[in-house]
């Protein structure tokens, strides 16, 4: 099997440290989303699996072979791995099938797979093309082909819809995930989108200055981040303060009951916490908080819901986007606003009057926050 | 007086050779390499010994135009092939020096004396045998034996006939450095033509002289031309008024371009005077390839009437050898001046070139 | 398992490949060295130190730094308005811009002293050598403003920059590198000649080692004062790699003409022709007056002129291989590596250019006769020795056709299972080949036009045109000698136009 193991990968360039022991299991026949923000050393963590960059220590291995090791280099061509660059990166001098098909000698099975590929990326025809006459979805459906045509073990893919307007990353994506999944390749897809993560990946890996910080499906990222970083990385916060208390609400008090389930007392329920938005159920991340601590309190916008109880709340803002809108919203006789999530089309205006319930268990991370700003 | 004092010591050298040798004419003593000359071939007529293979090489400084026509005579009278490099006389003895004793060259034939006084010095020439050196008038050849004088330029002056009367030209070398020519004459320093005229005037008039007439011409602001042929050039087109050249470029370009067109007119300074003191062109063996035969009849043809003759009627160049007439229109050559050096002795080349150095004509 | 650095370290073949070209092209300088160390040291200093030495040392810097920028303002502005300006026939305009690179400098200077007898000097020789080195800035930097877009500039315009200073500011630091390895090209050229200012009596260094071989005949003396001339150039070179700032691999998206007013046209025209005016038009116009003015038009031997023509283009197609060969290995690495050891070695590359080619031609009868003298006096020396000579033309073209090529699309077919020679030479090769092609054909023009080096080392009885020219005019006959010319600037005009309309890059990557 195809599984790529990463273990306590350490690699520096000249003086600055890019990537600090960081490790990653990529089960085979999955695809796991690496996201982080610009300059965290997802590429460099990409180009180290590939063979391209060396390692300080650490090693790579992928099923039973050792790629990289204190003692082994495997070179780029011997590893098996392939790599679709952020920009497409097509070779100008040759035409779109010698490009899908370099990585193959030339004969029979490589014509066929040219064009099995060809018509796997819907391009069927465009065989002769040269480079120059594709467009940018076009260029990068046909670096993937590239990439796939030798049956690479596991495949790399470095921000690859980086350059296309949006309609055209959507359709682009899920056809890049089609064909994956297709092929039952293992892949690696390096991203800033979040949004991109959550929706192609079987996991996701969020990095930050060259550490991986949370590993995890994108439920589980979304939903259970496990530092507040992570949670307004891979999605919309507020931000709160918050006292932490030991005991926890009754569950028919609670305006997350809906979120709970019948039962009482879900695990990871272990307390609740005051806030702006009033008493509310939460979950301590990892950490156990003592009576009292301050905390700092995160929820996401679409936890929060208009309800006949609740915290008064009257508009200030609406950022619309069409499906939905961020509602900005100032508590009554409090300092703190917040945001909540409202799907079109019912969508309020600036001055109503709303009272505010949170319909999901708040996550509850350790110290002060920065301040009231909304995340 | 010269002359005769030379010819004297000639004949004695002559005589004491003949005694020397003996009558086996089998060894040649008077050559200076280190290979063993093997006494293999004596034909009647030529008292040295060595090997032909009816082939040889030879480096000419002189232009292929001139000189090719005088090989293929060469070669069909005699059967012997030969091959030319053809080159400026500069960059062939370079050459030469550089190449030592792995020179594939047997001949050099070279524009100048100059060049072939450094070969000589250097070692790379053999001695030639008498009876070739002596069909030249000793004036006109080494001193040494080591080369040949083949034919001979005399030192002229080239004026713009559109600006200049010939009451007007300079008699004498003295007069050259008049205030009235400030400005107005061409030399090229770097030549070696020029400098055997300095060195001419050195001799004949002494060194105090010499560098006072130096310093003189320096400042009389001269006009610094690299070759004869572009002094020739600037004086046809009108641009300075008076050069120094060698006679023949001014034949040479007449043929070119036809009498009447001719701006640029030659003159020749009074007789005696070194100003038109004769240089020489001039040929040698190369020791390396000392005892091939063919380099001897080569050299030896270079000599012969037949070449002598063609180099007068073709470049109006005088002849070395007695009996040859001297081109026509051209003074005889026993009126112009030959000081008593050797032309290629490096030695006096040297402080010449140190003198026009101090001046600044040259680097 | 990284470096120290966090750099590559070239791998060892490279380096010794890059040795072993650098040795051979240092032939002349090792030459140099021994002829220089034949004399005691005193006599070194004496003659580094006379009055005169100083004066031609002076001349050959001012005229070689006079040309070389002239050179790169004079390029730039042409390769700039024939790339942004509309005009009539822009490709015909820049094919005929890179001509005077097919005539010979000592050619150039002949015919203009016909027609204009009094030319001597600083001023007539900074011109002339201008007008026949100036294609070696404009053609690169044309080639690198096609490559770049004119948004950058427009952008600026918006910003309130007026036209010049949109252009100084924004495009040039992109072409910047092309036109000072131009001009780089330019000041050993300059550096080195030596018929022209011998014609225009304009005394160099060149003037001097001329003089040490005619006059004295001082193989020595000449090697010190070639061994100046070395010095200078290695200078100049050291400051060329300090201007060649980044690579900037930008795409064109599309490369916009800007309409002139009618003088504004007229005025750009006037400045684009002037080159081949001064450097092919007024030269050849000389050559024709001597032409007309022969009495001994000799009948033209047509094959001797056929033969001549064949061994001229058949040597400089050798030579412009061999030298692209010999550039290679350096070129590449000092495309990919910055370590400094690599920068020196590119440096010293370059500086065999400066040497006058007589004194390369004597380098290669002292080497060849050391080392393999059953070749000396045969083609594979003399082709050699052009490859010697003119290898830096093709350095320079050679590194920045490598540089341009992404190092991420090797990377990629690394990926696809290339080894390194593969990605090599499916990959690099392929894209820089444009490039290396541009350095063949400076070789093959350049070869053609060789004189010095050739007289002493072409096999007896083998002719180029450019020796067969030299022996015609050094006797006077310019009758005899104008088919020769007039066949020489025409077979070198060939590569000089083929020049012209080469990209340096293959195609720009998506």
């Amino acid at each position: 099997m195809t599984t790529l193991v990463v273990k306590a990968l350490s690699l520096s360039y000249g003086n600055r440290k890019i990537l600090s022991e960081v490790s990653l299991e990529v089960p085979s026949g999955s695809l796991v989303a690496i996201l982080g923000p610009s300059g965290c050393g997802k590429t460099s963590l990409l180009m180290a699996i590939a063979g391209l960059l060396p390692l300080d220590s650490g090693s790579i291995t992928v099923g039973s072979r050792d790629l990289s090791s204190a003692t082994k280099n495997v070179p780029p061509e011997q590893r098996g791995i392939g790599w679709v660059p952020q920009e497409a990166s097509l070779f100008p001098h040759l035409s779109v099938g010698d490009n899908i098909g370099f990585g193959m000698p030339r004969g029979r099975r490589r014509n066929e797979r040219v064009d099995t590929l060809a018509k796997l990326i819907g391009l069927e025809g465009f065989a002769d093309r040269s480079p120059g006459q594709l467009s940018g979805g076009q260029a990068q459906r046909v670096a993937l082909a590239r990439a796939l045509a030798p049956s690479p073990d596991v495949l790399l893919l470095d921000e690859p819809f980086g350059a296309l307007d949006s309609v055209l990353r959507h359709s682009l994506a899920r056809d890049v995930a089609r064909v994956l999944r297709e092929e039952d390749t293992t892949a690696i897809l390096v991203t800033h989108d979040r949004e991109e993560a959550l929706d192609l990946a079987d996991f996701v890996a969020v990095m930050d200055q060259g550490r991986i910080v949370q590993v995890g499906t994108p439920v589980e990222i979304y939903e259970s981040p496990a530092t507040p970083w992570v949670a307004s990385f891979v999605g919309d916060t507020v931000e709160l303060p918050g006292v932490w208390r030991s005991d926890t609400l009754d569950c028919k008090q609670c305006g997350a009951q809906e979120f709970c389930g019948p039962g009482e007392n879900r695990p990871g329920c272990t307390g609740h916490v005051v806030c702006a938005l009033g008493d509310v159920a939460a979950t301590s991340q990892g950490l156990a908080p003592s009576d009292g601590d301050v905390v700092r309190v995160v929820v996401r916008p679409e936890w929060l819901v208009p309800s006949a109880t609740g915290i008064p709340a009257k508009v200030s803002g609406v950022s619309y986007a069409g499906h939905d809108a961020l509602i900005e919203f100032q508590l009554e006789g409090q300092r703190e606003r917040v945001r909540a999530r409202i799907a079109a089309p019912f969508l309020p205006s600036i001055g109503q009057n709303f009272h505010l319930a949170l319909r999901h268990p708040a996550l509850v991370f350790p110290g002060h926050p920065q301040s009231s700003e909304l995340a | 007086m010269f002359n005769s004092v030379r010819q004297k010591s000639g004949l004695a050298l002559m005589g004491a050779i003949f005694l020397l040798a003996g009558c086996t004419g089998a060894t040649d003593t008077l050559s200076e390499t280190e290979d063993v000359v093997s006494a293999e071939e004596t034909t009647e007529t030529e008292a040295v010994a060595g090997v032909s293979d009816n082939y040889v090489v030879l480096y000419s400084g002189r232009k292929e135009s001139l000189v090719q026509p005088l090989i293929d005579i060469f070669t069909e009278q005699t059967g012997i092939e030969v091959d030319v490099r053809y080159a400026g006389t500069p960059e062939l003895a370079a050459q030469l020096l550089e190449e030592g004793d792995q020179s594939p060259a047997s001949v050099f034939l070279s524009q100048d004396a100059g060049a072939l006084g450094a070969l000589s010095d250097a070692g790379l020439f053999e001695i030639l045998p008498l009876e070739i050196s002596d069909r030249v008038d000793p004036s006109f050849t080494s001193q040494d034996g080591s080369w040949i004088g083949v034919t001979g330029r005399a030192r002229v002056i080239v004026y713009d006939s559109e600006t200049v009367t010939v009451e007007e030209l300079p008699q004498t070398a003295n007069d050259l450095v008049g205030e009235q020519w400030l400005g107005k004459v061409a030399v090229a320093p770097a030549n070696a033509s020029f400098q055997s005229f300095v060195t001419a005037y050195r001799v004949i008039a002494g060194e105090s002289a010499a560098d006072q007439w130096v310093s003189d011409l320096a400042n009389n602001e001269p006009e610094i031309f690299e070759k004869n042929g572009a002094i020739l050039e600037a004086v046809d087109a009108g641009e300075v008024p008076l050069g120094l050249i060698n006679h023949y470029y001014w034949y040479q370009m007449e043929a070119e371009r036809g009498a009447e067109n001719m701006r640029a007119k030659l003159y020749f300074t009074e007789p005696g005077d070194p100003a038109s003191i004769v240089n020489v062109s001039g040929a040698g063996i190369l020791a390396a390839q000392s005892g091939d035969l063919d380099a001897y009849e080569l050299v030896e043809f270079f000599v012969s009437d037949q070449a002598q003759e063609y180099f007068a009627t073709t470049t109006y160049e005088y002849p070395l050898v007695p009996g040859i007439p001297a081109p026509l229109g051209l003074p005889l050559l026993s009126d112009l001046a030959t000081a008593d050096f050797d032309l290629s002795d490096l030695r006096t080349l040297a402080d010449t070139q140190e003198l026009l150095r101090s001046y600044g004509l040259i680097f | 398992m990284g470096n120290a650095k966090g750099q590559k370290t070239p791998r060892v073949w490279l380096v010794l490949a890059a040795l072993a070209s650098l040795a051979t092209v240092s032939i002349p300088l090792a030459y140099l060295s021994v002829r220089a160390s034949d004399v005691p040291v005193e006599q070194v200093l004496e003659v580094l130190t006379r009055p005169r030495v100083g004066e031609l040392t002076l001349n050959t810097i001012s005229l070689s730094l006079a040309v070389s920028v002239t050179a790169l303002a004079v390029g730039t502005i042409i390769a700039g308005i024939l790339t942004r300006v509309r005009l009539r026939f822009a490709k015909t305009l820049l094919l005929v811009s890179a001509l005077p690179l097919a005539v010979p400098s000592y050619l150039a200077s002949y015919g203009w002293l016909v027609v204009v007898p009094s030319a001597q000097g600083f001023v007539p020789s900074w011109a002339l050598l201008t007008a026949v080195t100036v294609p070696y800035v404009t053609l690169p930097v044309a080639a690198a403003l096609r490559g770049t877009s004119a948004e950058g500039e427009a952008v600026a315009r918006t910003l309130g920059l007026g036209p010049i200073r949109a252009f100084w500011q924004v495009t040039w630091p992109q072409v910047r590198s092309a036109a000072a390895a131009g001009a780089l090209l330019v000041f050993l050229y300059t550096v080195s000649d030596f018929g022209l200012v011998a014609m225009l009596r304009f005394e160099t260094l060149t003037w001097g080692i001329q003089q040490s071989y005619a006059a004295s005949f001082d193989r020595s003396q000449a090697a010190i004062l070639a061994l100046l001339l070395v010095v200078i150039a290695l200078v100049v070179v050291i400051s060329e790699r300090g201007a060649r700032g980044q690579v900037l691999r930008t795409t064109a998206t599309h490369v916009v003409t800007a309409p002139v007013s009618a003088p504004k046209r007229a005025i750009a025209l006037s400045l684009v022709s002037l080159p081949p005016v001064v450097g092919v038009l007024v030269p050849l116009a000389g050559l024709g007056v001597r032409l007309v003015g022969a009495d001994t038009i000799r009948e033209l031997d047509v094959p001797r002129l056929a033969v001549a023509t064949g061994v001229t283009v058949g040597a400089a197609a050798l030579a412009a291989v061999v030298a692209v060969l010999m550039a290679l290995p350096l070129a590449a690495l000092a495309a990919r590596y910055s370590q400094r050891w690599v920068g020196a070695l590119e440096t010293l590359g370059y500086l065999p250019h400066a040497v006058p080619g007589i004194v390369v031609g004597l380098s290669l009868v002292f080497f060849s006769l050391a080392v393999v003298p059953a070749l000396y006096q045969t083609m594979a020396v003399l082709v050699f020795a052009y490859a010697v000579l003119f290898m830096p033309k093709a350095l320079g073209t050679a590194r920045s056709s490598i540089e341009g090529v992404s190092p991420g699309l090797v990377s990629v077919a690394r990926t696809l299972g290339a080894s390194p020679f593969r990605a090599w030479s499916k990959v690099t090769l392929p894209l820089a080949l444009p490039g290396l092609g541009i350095g063949a054909l400076l070789v093959a023009i350049t070869t053609m036009k060789e004189l010095p080096a050739t007289l002493l080392l072409r096999p007896i009885g083998v002719n180029t045109l450019a020796t067969e020219l030299w022996s015609r005019t050094s006797g006077g006959e310019f009758g005899g000698a104008a088919p020769y010319a007039a066949v020489l600037v025409l077979i070198a005009a060939i590569p000089a136009m083929i020049l012209s309309g080469v990209r340096s890059v293959a195609k720009e990557e998506l």
